[in-house]
């Protein structure tokens, strides 16, 4: 049985069980309290991706480990002070090598919002780790400090075990580029350090819309990256780019509204401590078992009633058309009228402020457009090429799709003028479809 | 000359504009006369005799593909026709791009079906492709064995003896020898179209002049580009372009070009420099010898702007204006003619006093720096000559662009980074591999556009190499002479930073780092490395 066994039938059993519209799965914000801290988030996801953690220990601890370990190894004691202050009087320790990180997921606990953000990653990473590390090149110092970090890892009491993914991965065409990318910057640590922040922020951003962009499209099935266009950020937004305007900001900006809405309800389908099922496979798994479309179209009714929402619902008896109400009656307690309407607007305005604020301009005439800046746009570049030596442009522009990336001919122009002043691109012949674009690491 | 063309509709057959700029098979003759100039102008090049070769080996039984292909514009259709018909009989033809059966169909389906065709019957097949589309194919294509040929080729790796690749880019149309660069190509093409004998065109040329109302600048730029050493000038420009704007050259466009410079908007060396849509023009214009600027090019435009009296000057304009250019021109018009005449005689030689302000030291150091690498052979000059390049250009601009942040570092140390204000650094060999320099030396197969810098970093037995073009060539050189590249000089610096990630991986191995800070400077050592005991010095 994929739904709860206990939906509620009547308008009482709704103001118990679901009086309040609660979010725990597949997406990061809540309604309120939802200032994430990069740095944190950062080290979450080291602990998850790495399968280490410190438990209590903690910075200070292990300076100190460190001063004796080279105190006996130093001829000159007052060479530690310089020691110290090259690594542990500042953020430089952290370039060492992305383990070290695991110092800054320390701070995570409880339901903070990094947490939550750390749980996204989660269910993108699913069971994936880093199963074997790349030899970093250091420095016999930061070597010595490297070693002694895992011999610290050993000593202190850790719970190595992974925090599992509590939901299934909505969008797993995103989670499989999301592991693949990462596996291809694990091997790469000290690229993988400069762009880590990027990194983060792009998938974060890249999960946002395509969940938003997926979720209406339920009953199609597993989800595809839909086309979202973005414009490079020293290009003209004019209002003849018909794919910039109709298949970018605009659609992905209408489609927030069904974020919180819909998957409050697609949890509330779900028993609480049952590992979280995204709507398109409920609706999988719906679709072989006609004889729930009485429980759903019940709780329909009495979830109708006692939101007192106006909309005439599904008489055909198929479980699909029950759930298709309860996610638009679901929409419709937000609506501009009611009361619950504020509740959206904020949640809304959340994911563009902190979620996507990287990738959103907004350009006068043109208003918002989907934008990609240089660094980025680099990072995906190389995130595409991954393990290969180049990749042709075609194919690039096909890699960028498939992660939800999508360029017009305009863009594409921009692009491979782009490519040519960073020196990264090779041409075969001058017929634009032979060029080859190489990654820059 | 039995028709009235005027001297710019004959040239008209150059444009790219002109129904001449693509060829298909036509039934009939658009114009008698445009024929005529059309197959003078035509000059049979390598890779047609090669073609020839291969075309007439085919036996009408022979399972074989031969795919000629090349850019837009290379002369493919060119070569196509002419030896369509000749051979139709025991050869299928298929032009990519040109031909479709069905016209709903895309370009990857009409290759199916030709394909597919090619299987079913027992003829061989000749298809004219654009190297792009070959690639799409590739992908894209149903035919897997197809497919995988195009694959292995596109990769060079091996194919099946069946299929015949014909690539316009394996005939380079420059070359660079000993005695300077040259591209035999164009400067064929123009040759055949200013040739003083049996020249159709100079007979239109000469028709011009006797009108009561010749085109004057079509006529003056006509006798400007029939000097030889003109036309080696603007020989050098597009070998320039090609070098250090990655400009490839392709017929269509040299026609255009040509026919650009002669019946432009403007004179010759205007037509040249000023910028416009064409594409080869739009890559010349920025080395407009008009923006030099030099002393007596200054006194030059000042004198002239000023209208000080200058007989030698005046002289030299009045020669000009027999050729049909008229007095009164802009500076940088003059300035340009000055450039474009500067490897020969002229009138009084006035413009023989700029000479060396127009050398250009850039390619004459990548030309030798190139034939260094690609035709090194051990000779004591040569030795002598590469080690003083790597020496005073390469490690030099290594070794100041690495520690670009770090200025306090001596000769041979390395910066590896900063922590938290403390710089590290460390003591490394960076030297010539003359070795495999010696082992890589292949004439037969190397681009003009590049070549390969080989070094040894520190003990490490490993060469390494970057490659290097004209561009990365002129930043070193710039580096040296104090230029400090910033970010958004991302081109070829790309290279550079490869270089200091190779420098800094050795550099952190080393047993000894330097830490600097301020007037600081400390050392340490792992005198040790089985129990690891550190030495400070410097304290």
């Amino acid at each position: 049985m994929i739904l709860r066994p206990d939906l509620p039938k009547t308008v009482d059993e709704v103001s118990k069980k679901n009086n309040k519209n609660t979010l725990n799965s597949f997406f990061p914000l809540r309604t309120k309290n939802n200032e994430f801290d990069w740095d944190a988030v950062l080290g979450h996801v080291v602990k998850i991706s790495y399968r280490k953690s410190l438990g209590n220990g903690g910075l200070e601890e292990f300076t100190q480990l460190c001063r004796t370990r080279f105190l006996a190894k130093l001829d000159e004691e007052d060479f530690w002070p310089v020691i110290e202050q090259m690594y542990f009087e500042c953020d430089d320790f952290f370039d060492i090598a992305p383990e070290l990180l695991l110092f800054k997921a320390q701070k995570v606990k409880g339901s903070s919002p990094n947490d939550r953000l750390g749980a996204m990653f989660v269910s993108l990473l699913q069971d994936f780790f880093f199963k074997d590390k790349p030899k970093i090149p250091l420095n016999f110092l930061e070597g010595e400090i490297y070693n002694a970090f895992n011999e610290y890892l050993n000593t202190v009491k850790s719970k190595a075990s992974a925090a599992t993914a509590t939901e299934y991965p909505y969008l797993p065409f995103l989670t499989g580029h999301f592991q693949q990318d990462l596996t291809f910057l694990g091997k790469r640590p000290k690229y993988f350090l400069t762009v880590f922040k990027d990194f983060l922020r792009l998938y974060s951003f890249l999960y946002t819309s395509q969940l938003a962009m997926n979720l209406k499209d339920w009953r199609s099935g597993e989800p595809k990256a839909k086309p979202l266009y973005f414009i490079l950020d020293n290009e003209k937004a004019s209002d003849e780019r018909m794919m910039v305007k109709e298949c970018g900001y605009k659609p992905m900006g209408d489609a927030f509204w069904n974020i919180f809405p819909y998957l409050a309800m697609n949890e509330g389908l779900q028993e609480s401590k049952a590992k979280k099922r995204p709507i398109w496979d409920i609706a999988n798994h719906l679709r072989e078992a006609p004889q729930t479309a009485e429980l759903l179209k019940d709780y329909a009714v009495a979830f109708k009633e006692q939101r007192e929402l106006q909309r005439p619902l599904a008489t055909s008896g198929d479980p699909l058309d029950s759930l298709n109400d309860l996610l638009k009656l679901s929409t419709d307690q937000f609506a501009r009228a009611e009361t619950r309407h504020e509740i959206n607007v904020k949640y809304v305005r959340t994911i563009e402020t902190e979620l996507c604020s990287h990738f959103i301009q907004s350009r006068g005439r043109a208003g918002r457009v989907l934008v990609f800046n240089q660094d980025y746009l680099v990072l995906l570049t190389n995130l595409a090429i991954g393990e290969l030596d180049r990749l042709r442009f075609n194919e690039l522009i096909k890699a960028f799709e498939s992660r939800g990336v999508f360029f017009d001919k305009q863009s594409q122009q921009v692009l491979i003028e782009f490519y040519g002043r960073i020196g990264n691109v090779e041409r075969m012949s001058d017929s634009g479809d032979a060029v080859y674009v190489i990654k820059t690491i | 000359m039995q028709t009235s063309l005027s001297l710019k509709e004959a040239l008209s057959v150059l444009s790219k504009s002109s129904p001449y700029a693509v060829s298909t098979e036509r039934k009939e003759s658009m114009s008698a006369g445009l024929d005529v100039i059309k197959s003078y102008l035509y000059i049979e090049t390598d890779i047609e005799k090669d073609f020839y070769k291969e075309l007439s080996k085919l036996s009408a039984n022979d399972k074989k593909i031969i795919f000629l292909c090349g850019s837009s514009g290379d002369g493919k259709s060119e070569i196509l026709t002419k030896y369509n018909h000749q051979f139709s009989n025991r050869v299928d033809f298929h032009f990519d791009a040109t031909h479709s059966f069905k016209p709903q169909d895309s370009a990857i389906q009409t290759l199916d079906k030709v394909f597919t065709d090619f299987n079913a019957g027992n003829k061989p097949l000749v298809v004219g492709i654009n190297i792009g589309m070959l690639g799409n194919y590739a992908e894209e294509g149903d035919n897997i064995e197809i497919k995988e040929s195009i694959k292995a080729f596109l990769d060079s790796e091996k194919f099946p003896d069946n299929h015949i690749y014909l690539n316009f880019e394996d005939y380079p149309k420059f070359e660079l020898q000993q005695s300077g660069h040259s591209s035999k190509f164009a400067k064929r093409l123009l040759q055949r179209i200013t040739a003083e004998d049996g020249n159709i065109i100079r007979q239109y040329f000469d028709k011009e002049l006797t009108l009561d109302k010749p085109d004057k600048r079509l006529c003056a730029n006509y006798a400007l580009l029939s000097i030889e050493a003109i036309q080696d000038v603007i020989v050098d420009l597009l070998f320039k372009a090609r070098l250090i704007k990655d400009q490839f050259l392709t017929v269509r466009a040299l026609l255009d070009f040509i026919f650009h410079l002669l019946a432009g908007p403007g004179y010759l060396q205007d037509n040249l420099f000023d910028h416009c849509d064409n594409e080869l023009v739009s890559k010349i214009t920025e080395f407009d010898p008009a923006n030099i600027r030099s002393q007596l090019i200054d006194k030059f435009v000042l004198a002239l702007s000023l209208k000080l009296p200058d007989s030698d000057f005046d002289d030299f304009v009045t020669e000009l204006s027999k050729i049909g250019i008229r007095r009164g021109q802009k500076a940088v018009s003059y300035l340009r003619l000055f450039y474009l005449l500067r490897k020969t005689e002229f009138s009084n030689n006035y413009h023989q006093a700029y000479k060396d302000d127009f050398h250009e030291q850039l390619i004459d150091k990548y030309s030798t720096v190139w034939h260094l690498h690609t035709a090194y052979e051990g000779s004591p000059t040569k030795r002598t000559a590469i080690k003083t390049f790597y020496k005073e250009i390469v490690i030099a601009a290594i070794h100041k662009y690495n520690n670009r942040n770090a200025p306090n570092l001596n000769k041979g140390e390395f910066f590896i980074c900063e922590r938290n204000g403390y710089q590290l650094a460390a003591k490394i060999d960076l030297k010539i591999d003359l070795k495999t320099i010696e082992n890589h030396v292949n004439p037969e197969r190397c681009d003009v556009s590049h070549f390969k810098l080989f070094f040894k970093i520190g003990n490490e037995n490993k060469s390494q190499n970057i490659p290097a073009n004209i561009n990365l060539l002129y930043l070193m050189q710039r580096i040296v002479d104090g230029y400090r590249p910033n970010k958004h000089d991302k081109n070829t610096v790309v290279i550079l930073d490869e270089i200091v990630q190779m420098i800094a991986d050795v550099a952190s191995k080393s047993s000894t780092l330097h830490v600097l800070k301020g007037e600081q400077r400390l050392q340490v050592t792992n005198v040790d490395n089985e129990n690891e005991d550190y030495e400070v010095s410097g304290l």
